[in-house]
């Protein structure tokens, strides 16, 4: 799946989940620029990845996934 | 950012009573310290609805909105953080164009809670529900605590005729005249969907979304649970009253954590033998030192643990590791009076004490959070070290914990990174004045506590016991 689709797909969830600060998805952004992107924000911020790309997530993974360049990473694993 | 300031409150313990009985929600975390501090939010939390519910009621009282602003309107509203009790809170208007505006509730420069008033149709599907299980709200003040496969797919109906709506229709004349008591008395009871049935007591009200619909006349609630997703706990419900209808989102959250069972001690660690060794653990009635009073005890160690809060805690290490337990406030006790209640020849002091670390994460950086950091960290440490130096000749070893938190750039805590990089330097410092003492200043890494378990994990994990067997062995030099 293409970097530039991901992005799209995870613009429209961080702008409705960090509805706030709106951040720019960008691969470098990460949890520590966003506010309000903390770890109950991350769980649905990866519930509403995990349906909108078909994927699934352990407990462990999401530890990780505090970068959108780690997300995009994870996804593309997994859709690959 | 935000631009209009249209009220202040705070809520006390009186206020929460008087909507629990109007809401059906008793659940612990609104009114038992002890519960609370276990959870998540480490404290009694305010009903998110009865933040909501002022908040509109507030806004109508200004003439911020009327009663048609409910009309062909989706009302969102966002848990973003708890409300604690007695914290003067702020509701600001923040955001408007044609199709929304939007109201915050503040506490300095957090938000609270989003509630979005968004102009649209509403688009409601009301199914038939079959088989729902009855609920009589007022009259059962324990929550249920569903596991996570009990969730899917149910039904609950709520009556609630056993409901006392007098605080509610008082407390908030503007909304009750605007919606009706009745209307008014099942949004309340939203507060018992979550927090009494799905999920039950452990849980965390994060969202809903509210339609109000005057054609929809029926006495008792609906709840169905649509959707569940079992490994982060996510529910998302549909909740039809009397003039309303509401999706809702809510996490079911772990049960707290629990310190080994010596008997997994003894399967996943070499045995040792610490019978010459006394420990003294300052927090040590849960968490991470809690974890290690058990693995020292089954080692052979004679462990002393001080509590504050956590009596119920501390007492069942007692009990089930033959700990000695001793009442310790950190913030507020003479440490002479600590030393004094302890044996001589204690060889080694584990340090634990803590505020609580769950604070609003902030851009800015707070200098009051610092101070109390450095108060638990590096003053009150100190002094319980010194006077524990001068009594006892026997002491060899410290353990100063911190996290692998401050290795990192991101954290999510600013001042207990700087505390706790400070604490770092004095014990170099106490290191280099005091040769026969060897200072063990670990960083660790996330291990399972009640603060940090997100995901459904009630016991220590085993991976997380060999860690700490581990280090213990390596700071015993073992």
């Amino acid at each position: 799946m293409e970097t530039t689709i991901i992005i799209d797909k995870l613009q429209e969830i961080f702008d409705d989940i960090f509805d706030e600060s709106q951040p720019k998805v960008i691969p470098e952004l990460t949890a520590a620029d966003v506010l309000e992107w903390d770890s109950l924000s991350n769980i649905q911020l990866i519930v509403s990845i995990e349906r909108e790309f078909g994927i699934k997530f352990s407990g462990q993974e999401v530890e990780n996934l505090l970068s959108v360049g780690n997300l995009i990473d994870a996804i593309q694993d997994k859709k690959s | 950012m935000h631009s209009e300031i249209f009220s202040y409150t705070s809520f006390n313990e009186t206020d929460q009573e008087a909507f629990s009985f109007s809401s059906g929600d008793f659940n612990p975390l609104h009114a038992n310290f002890e519960f609370a501090r276990r959870s998540k939010t480490g404290e009694v939390v305010v009903h998110g609805i009865h933040v909501f519910i002022w908040a509109i009621d507030s806004l109508l009282s200004r003439g911020v909105l009327n009663k048609e602003s409910f009309s062909q309107t989706r009302i969102i509203c966002k848990f973003k953080k708890p409300v604690f009790l007695f914290e003067r809170i702020t509701l600001v208007q923040s955001l408007e164009n044609e199709n929304k505006t939007v109201f915050f509730v503040t506490k300095d420069s957090s938000t609270l809670v989003r509630i979005e008033f968004k102009r649209e149709a509403n688009i409601v599907r009301q199914e038939t529900i079959k088989n729902a299980r009855k609920y009589y709200l007022g009259k059962i003040f324990e929550p249920l605590s569903l596991i996570a496969s009990d969730n899917e797919q149910q039904a609950f109906e709520l009556d609630l005729r056993y409901l006392d709506n007098s605080y509610l229709v008082n407390t908030f004349p503007h909304l009750y005249s605007a919606l009706g008591s009745k209307t008014l008395s099942h949004i309340a009871a939203l507060s018992s969907a979550v927090g009494m049935i799905a999920p039950g007591r452990h849980s965390l009200f994060t969202s809903f979304e509210l339609n109000i619909l005057s054609n929809i006349h029926q006495k008792n609630a609906i709840l169905n649970v649509k959707n569940y997703h079992p490994d982060f706990g996510l529910l998302k419900m549909e909740y039809s009253g009397f003039g309303m209808f509401a999706s809702l989102e809510a996490l079911a959250l772990p049960e707290p954590t629990s310190p080994p069972e010596t008997k997994q001690v003894y399967q996943l660690l070499r045995k040792q033998n610490l019978r010459d060794e006394k420990v003294l653990i300052i927090g040590g009635s849960r968490g991470i030192g809690a974890m290690i009073a058990k693995i020292l005890s089954a080692w052979g160690a004679k462990v002393f643990i001080t509590y504050n809060s956590g009596k119920a805690d501390a007492d069942k290490l007692s009990i089930d590791a033959n700990i000695e337990i001793i009442h310790f406030d950190v913030s507020n006790s003479d440490p002479k009076s600590l030393i004094k209640k302890l044996p001589l020849g204690i060889s080694s002091f584990f340090y634990f004490a803590t505020p609580k670390i769950f604070f609003r994460r902030t851009q800015e950086f707070h200098i009051d959070k610092l101070d109390l950091f450095r108060m638990f960290y590096i003053d009150m440490f100190k002094k319980i070290f010194l006077e524990l130096y001068a009594r006892n000749s026997t002491l060899k070893r410290i353990f100063y914990p911190s996290s692998t938190e401050l290795d990192n750039n991101y954290t999510e805590n600013k001042e207990y990174t700087q505390a706790k990089l400070e604490g770092e330097e004095m014990c170099k410092l106490l290191a280099t004045k005091i040769n026969s003492i060897n200072f063990f200043v670990p960083r660790l890494p996330k291990i399972t506590t009640d603060q940090t378990n997100w995901v459904n994990q009630n016991n220590t994990s085993d991976q997380d016991i060999l860690y700490l067997g581990k280090l213990l062995e390596e700071c015993f030099e073992i």
